[in-house]
């Protein structure tokens, strides 16, 4: 198929070839513990590579890169399940030990100071409270700072907005390669950007590899305080042509956002119609490190946060760049910040082969230019198409 | 003395090296290793005698901060034929006397660098720190040795330490024919270092910045010195990051070293370290708290691959063997 100068390469059949790289938990990892003192992983029972001390599993390493999935999925199973029994047993513990939530009075009155004393121990209400609390996390980080113990307790709450909230249908994720590096391009939307985080959770739930995609975030991001350490634990990285190469070249799945703040923080009326798409950076880095280009398209998102207005000065006060103003945010306080529960579909194209272009036509702005511009208008059409299909903004 | 790796049996050439700061951390290594070779002649300058003596180790001392001092050691240099200089007197951490911290860093340096241009030296090898690219958000998560080193800093002592590797820049455009070789360590940590990030990570509590959380690596002590004694044996001329293996936020470590950590907003912790400083109870300057706010990884690929210098000891296994030590330090018992 070619389309706007474009090749597009289905790697379909190839799939068939290719074993998915994680076929089951099972295999690879039979039990990942989370000792409780320590918060450390411990794999117990390798079956399949019985491994020396000195080999053990490095995440830095690509080809070792599915232990970590591994970890999450089994930490997250191990969390969602017994999620509600620990809820459970947790309020139940408070009601009855009535001293986490107010002193008690009483031993100090009667002259037991010991006992008085012992209500300060942090870590009775530590322990209990870590289970709920994004508190663990794991001592063992990728070179990027994903640490798998928090995503997987993130993944918790992602799955809820994908799940039930925004009730996100996927199409076309076969599209992304099984096994290898590639560089999704997708549309930015919706005030904040959420749509980076439903991508990752899109792929890592409906792809049979369950490949972990790596969102590369705007810089103003990590001048954020919270943020900026709540996007690095769970896998994002700033937005820069070395992070990029240095992601892609290990092999792994990369999502950029070529339409950056302009995306997101575009007015309501000119919703899906994408802006401008940078200056080609990631034209540049697909030929670089010959990845496919992938392109994405989200549709969902844009009626989610319908923005307004903006306001730039009260944003920079939390070194943001602007305050979205929608109908409810910020008139209704915090409960404005919640997002419609719009209907979302995400879509992945067929990949864009970009191993032809080799370092010469790097230079060639022109012909970057005129690719990005394809790029860009092949989302459009793809946006287009969806919301040709879809007959409510609500129910899909 | 025991047998060391550091001597090329095969060559009957006896090296002339001097080695300035010989009481430094890596300095002492150093002279460990060479000490008893008959392949090397070395040459050590400090204000201390060095602990390790040897047939081969001649002393001299000389304040690198007089006036004249290089006239002095280009003299020096000539008389005993000195090929090869390691330039490591350095201070061990930021001081609050910033002037002799200068006159020490960089007008040490700068005279270091004087007489060995005058002897004409075949080889240079120079300490250098990865906190010279500085600390920002802006910073790719690993900085390269071709990244820009940081520019209107506060920190003096980062300041020093920029304008050190701008002096070595220069003398290594003016002569071509040397060998010049600067090592960027990160920061070193270990059992038996001691240095300004030891006291600040050995302190009971220990200041986060709210909300921030950076990645942060550091280079066992063993491996410092390994990629010292690489870089001493056989010539590699360019610019080398040392790190250690792997990464870890911050507060990760903070929890592995079993601390009590407290965290403030910018500008209350900045105010109340300025504070601390002034008393000299912070072992660090308020503007160090960049470097506990924002990234500054440096890539260790160049030197894995180029000088064949492989860490060891992961991040884990460097804070465990440093705390492991200092629990012992702290109650007397090391």
């Amino acid at each position: 198929m070619s389309k706007n100068g474009i090749t597009v390469v289905s790697t379909k059949p190839k799939r068939s070839i290719n074993k998915p790289q994680v076929p089951d938990n099972s295999i690879t990892i039979q039990r990942v513990k989370l000792s409780p003192e320590k918060n450390e992983i411990k794999i117990i029972n390798l079956k399949k590579h019985k491994k020396s001390k000195d080999e053990q599993y490095s995440l830095a390493n690509p080809q070792e890169f599915s232990p970590l999935i591994n970890i999450i999925e089994e930490k997250f199973e191990e969390f969602s399940k017994s999620y509600d029994e620990k809820l459970k047993s947790m309020l139940k513990d408070i009601k009855k030990d009535t001293s986490i939530i107010k002193l008690d009075l009483i031993p100090a009155l009667t002259g037991k100071i010991k006992g008085f004393i012992s209500q300060f121990s942090t870590q009775k209400i530590k322990e209990q409270l870590s289970n709920i609390a994004m508190w663990a996390t794991s001592t063992e980080v990728d070179e990027f700072g994903l640490d798998p113990i928090f995503t997987a307790k993130a993944k918790f709450f992602f799955d809820l907005l994908y799940e039930k909230w925004w009730r996100v249908t996927t199409i076309g994720v076969n599209n992304i390669p099984t096994k290898g590096r590639a560089l999704l391009v997708s549309n930015h939307s919706g005030g904040i950007p959420i749509d980076g985080a439903m991508i990752v959770t899109s792929v890592f739930r409906e792809h049979p590899a369950k490949r972990i995609v790596r969102p590369l975030v705007e810089d103003f991001a990590y001048y954020m305080p919270f943020v900026n350490s709540f996007l690095i634990k769970t896998g994002s990285v700033r937005a820069s042509q070395e992070n990029a190469e240095r992601l892609l070249q290990k092999d792994q799945l990369v999502v950029v956002f070529p339409e950056g703040l302009k995306g997101i923080g575009k007015p309501f009326k000119q919703r899906y119609k994408l802006q401008r798409f940078g200056r080609g950076g990631y034209i540049k880095l697909a030929m670089k490190t010959h990845s496919p280009l992938i392109p994405v398209a989200v549709v969902g998102a844009e009626e989610a946060y319908p923005i307004i207005g903006r306001i730039d000065w009260l944003g920079k006060l939390f070194g943001a760049p602007y305050l979205p103003v929608t109908p409810f945010f910020p008139w209704l306080g915090p409960l404005g910040a919640i997002p419609l529960p719009t209907k979302w579909y995400i879509k992945y194209g067929e990949p864009i082969d970009m191993s032809k272009y080799d370092e010469r036509d790097i230079e060639d702005d022109i012909l970057i230019n005129r690719l990005s511009e394809n790029v860009r208008t092949h989302i459009q059409e793809m946006l287009i198409d969806l919301l040709k299909q879809r007959r409510s903004v609500f129910f899909g | 003395m025991k047998k060391n790796d550091t001597g090329d049996t095969g060559s009957k050439r006896v090296r002339r090296i001097a080695v300035t700061g010989v009481n430094s951390f890596i300095g002492s290594h150093i002279i460990k290793k060479l000490a008893g070779n008959p392949n090397y002649q070395i040459i050590a300058i400090d204000l201390r005698k060095p602990a390790i003596s040897g047939k081969n180790i001649k002393f001299y001392k000389i304040d690198l901060t007089e006036p004249m001092v290089d006239a002095v050691i280009a003299k020096l240099f000539k008389k005993e034929k000195i090929e090869e200089v390691i330039h490591l007197a350095f201070l061990s951490g930021p001081i609050k006397n910033t002037g002799l911290s200068h006159e020490l860093e960089v007008i040490g340096t700068l005279n270091i660098i004087h007489a060995s241009a005058a002897a004409k030296v075949r080889k240079f090898l120079i300490r250098s720190t990865t906190m010279a690219y500085g600390a920002n958000a802006t910073n790719p998560n690993f900085l390269t040795e071709e990244h820009p080193l940081a520019s209107n800093t506060g920190m003096a002592y980062l300041r020093d330490k920029v304008e050190i590797e701008h002096l070595v820049k220069r003398f290594k455009e003016k002569n071509p024919q040397t060998v010049v070789t600067v090592l960027r360590l990160c920061a070193i940590l270990g059992p038996t270092i001691n240095n300004f990030l030891t006291s600040y990570l050995a302190s009971p509590v220990i200041p986060k910045i709210l909300g921030f959380d950076p990645l942060v690596q550091f280079v066992h002590e063993d491996d410092a010195i390994n990629a010292f004694v690489i870089a001493a044996k056989d010539d590699y001329p360019g610019i080398f990051n040392i790190v250690g293996k792997g990464v870890l936020p911050y507060s990760t470590v903070i929890k592995l070293l079993g601390k009590l950590s407290i965290s403030f907003p910018y500008p209350i912790a900045y105010s109340t370290i300025s504070l601390l400083w002034s008393l000299n109870l912070s072992p660090v300057p308020p503007t160090f708290l960049n470097f506990i706010r924002y990234t500054w990884l440096a890539d260790g690929d160049k030197a894995k691959k180029i000088m064949k210098y492989e860490p060891r000891y992961s991040i884990k296994e460097t804070i465990e063997s440093f705390i492991g030590t200092q629990r012992l330090r702290d109650l007397k018992l090391a």
